[in-house]
């Protein structure tokens, strides 16, 4: 891909990359920063799409899992203490204590299982939109989200909600 | 209702996904998709306020397309190699210039080799302070405000690793960079912008963020034990006039002050 083909892609996925990882961390200083490494981290890997998904599906996943990796660092970097990174202030939609519930349940669960969770129950996308951009059959897809659905039923059990 | 018992609860079936709102909006919906798309949009006011939402988030940012160039890794860079010479119309040269390409790794792995010398230039740390859609150069010793967010670009000197690392008055220390890796710099011989910004807190006085060149991954630990080794003054580090940390490394530095 030449150099005019990167500036057609962030121009034509910029907005997607940014609003889903604003959509998942919250605050736009973060999410600058982390759809920027999306677009370095697809540019790296634009040799290993194989065109499965479109474009535009591809990139919203890398950003996806990009962002689901930060929030756990972050998570790792507030039990250490530091208080510098994350004082950024959330946008005034984010919720953030859904996102810390459904931060929980992604521990309980492995991570595709969790990434499964989060477009279904979150993005509203259908188990066959699912399927499709994740190259995963519709049985492996409602199988995770069984999965998915029981640890949120343990924690509402346990009285975590 | 609970909060989980709320997320289980998923849109209307019939409803725009994430995902295929954001295809919708860049255009990647197929021809048949897109016009049921257009048509759920006339009748469903929650997904047409959920576009109109999505579509002002954005404001005027765009990724830095020559940062995203500069930070390609090794890697890819290979791969692209690699699909490039496997064309038919390469071929050919290549198999000519073969001898070449086995003989001049060979040749530059001889001028790596431990104890080899290389020469490098010197290091440096520049500070810029984000601002609405870019960033502008920091001045030594500006005083900066808690909320202000600021990046660092560095020039490593030919050095191969860098750890960013910022020090309080008072002794408190953090890691800025690498926050994961092993803070490897692809390309040593320039300036290069780190990833990652800081949002400044609200602690006042004096900072200063020194960033340690090696040739090998630097330890947290050691960079940590040297700052606990600077002198203090009544329990506070004189750092208007500590430049480096007490490491036999190249370093350079930038004081903050925070008001």
């Amino acid at each position: 891909m030449e150099s005019e083909e990167l500036g057609v892609l962030i121009e034509r996925f910029g907005p997607l990359v940014f609003r889903r990882c604003l959509k998942i961390l919250g605050n736009r200083h973060d999410a600058e920063d982390a759809a920027q490494e999306v677009f370095v981290r697809a540019w790296d890997g634009m040799s290993s799409f194989k065109g499965e998904s479109g474009v535009g599906t591809w990139l919203y996943r890398i950003a996806t899992n990009h962002c689901l990796n930060l929030l756990k660092k972050r998570e790792f970097d507030a039990r250490r203490g530091s208080s510098w990174t994350y004082l950024n202030l959330p946008e005034p939609w984010f919720d953030a204590e859904q996102a810390a519930l459904f931060h929980g349940i992604l521990k309980g669960v492995d991570a595709e299982t969790g990434e499964i969770g989060l477009y279904y129950f979150l993005d509203s996308m259908t188990q066959d939109e699912i399927a499709e951009a994740m190259s995963l059959s519709r049985k492996t897809v409602g199988k995770k989200l069984k999965a998915f659905e029981e640890t949120c039923r343990r924690l509402l059990a346990d009285g975590q909600d | 209702m609970g909060k989980i018992e709320n997320m289980l609860n998923r849109r209307p079936d019939g409803c725009l996904s994430e995902l295929a709102a954001e295809m919708f909006l860049c255009g990647g919906l197929s021809g048949d998709k897109n016009a049921a798309a257009e048509t759920h949009l006339r009748d469903c006011p929650h997904c047409a306020a959920m576009l109109e939402r999505m579509e002002g988030s954005v404001g005027g940012w765009r990724p830095d397309a020559g940062l995203i160039r500069r930070r390609q890794a090794p890697v890819g860079l290979f791969e692209r190699l690699a699909s490039w010479l496997g064309r038919p119309a390469v071929l050919i040269p290549v198999a000519a210039l073969s001898a070449i390409l086995v003989a001049v790794p060979v040749l530059l792995y001889e001028k790596e080799r431990p104890g080899a010398v290389r020469p490098k230039g010197g290091v440096s740390l520049r500070l810029f302070e984000k601002t609405e859609g870019g960033a502008r150069p920091g001045i030594p010793g500006e005083a900066l405000k808690a909320g202000d967010t600021i990046k660092f670009a560095v020039q490593p000197g030919g050095h191969r690793y860098v750890m960013v690392v910022n020090i309080e008055e008072g002794g408190g220390l953090a890691l800025y960079y690498p926050k994961e890796g092993d803070g490897i710099i692809h390309e040593t011989d320039r300036e290069t912008v780190l990833p990652g910004s800081i949002t400044l807190d609200d602690f006042k006085g004096r900072e200063r963020v020194f960033a340690v060149f090696s040739d090998a991954p630097l330890r947290f630990a050691e960079v940590s034990a040297a700052a606990a080794r600077l002198p203090r003054a009544g329990g506070t580090l004189d750092l208007e006039h500590t430049e480096a940390l007490p490491l036999d490394l190249p370093q350079a530095s930038v004081l903050i002050r925070k008001e």
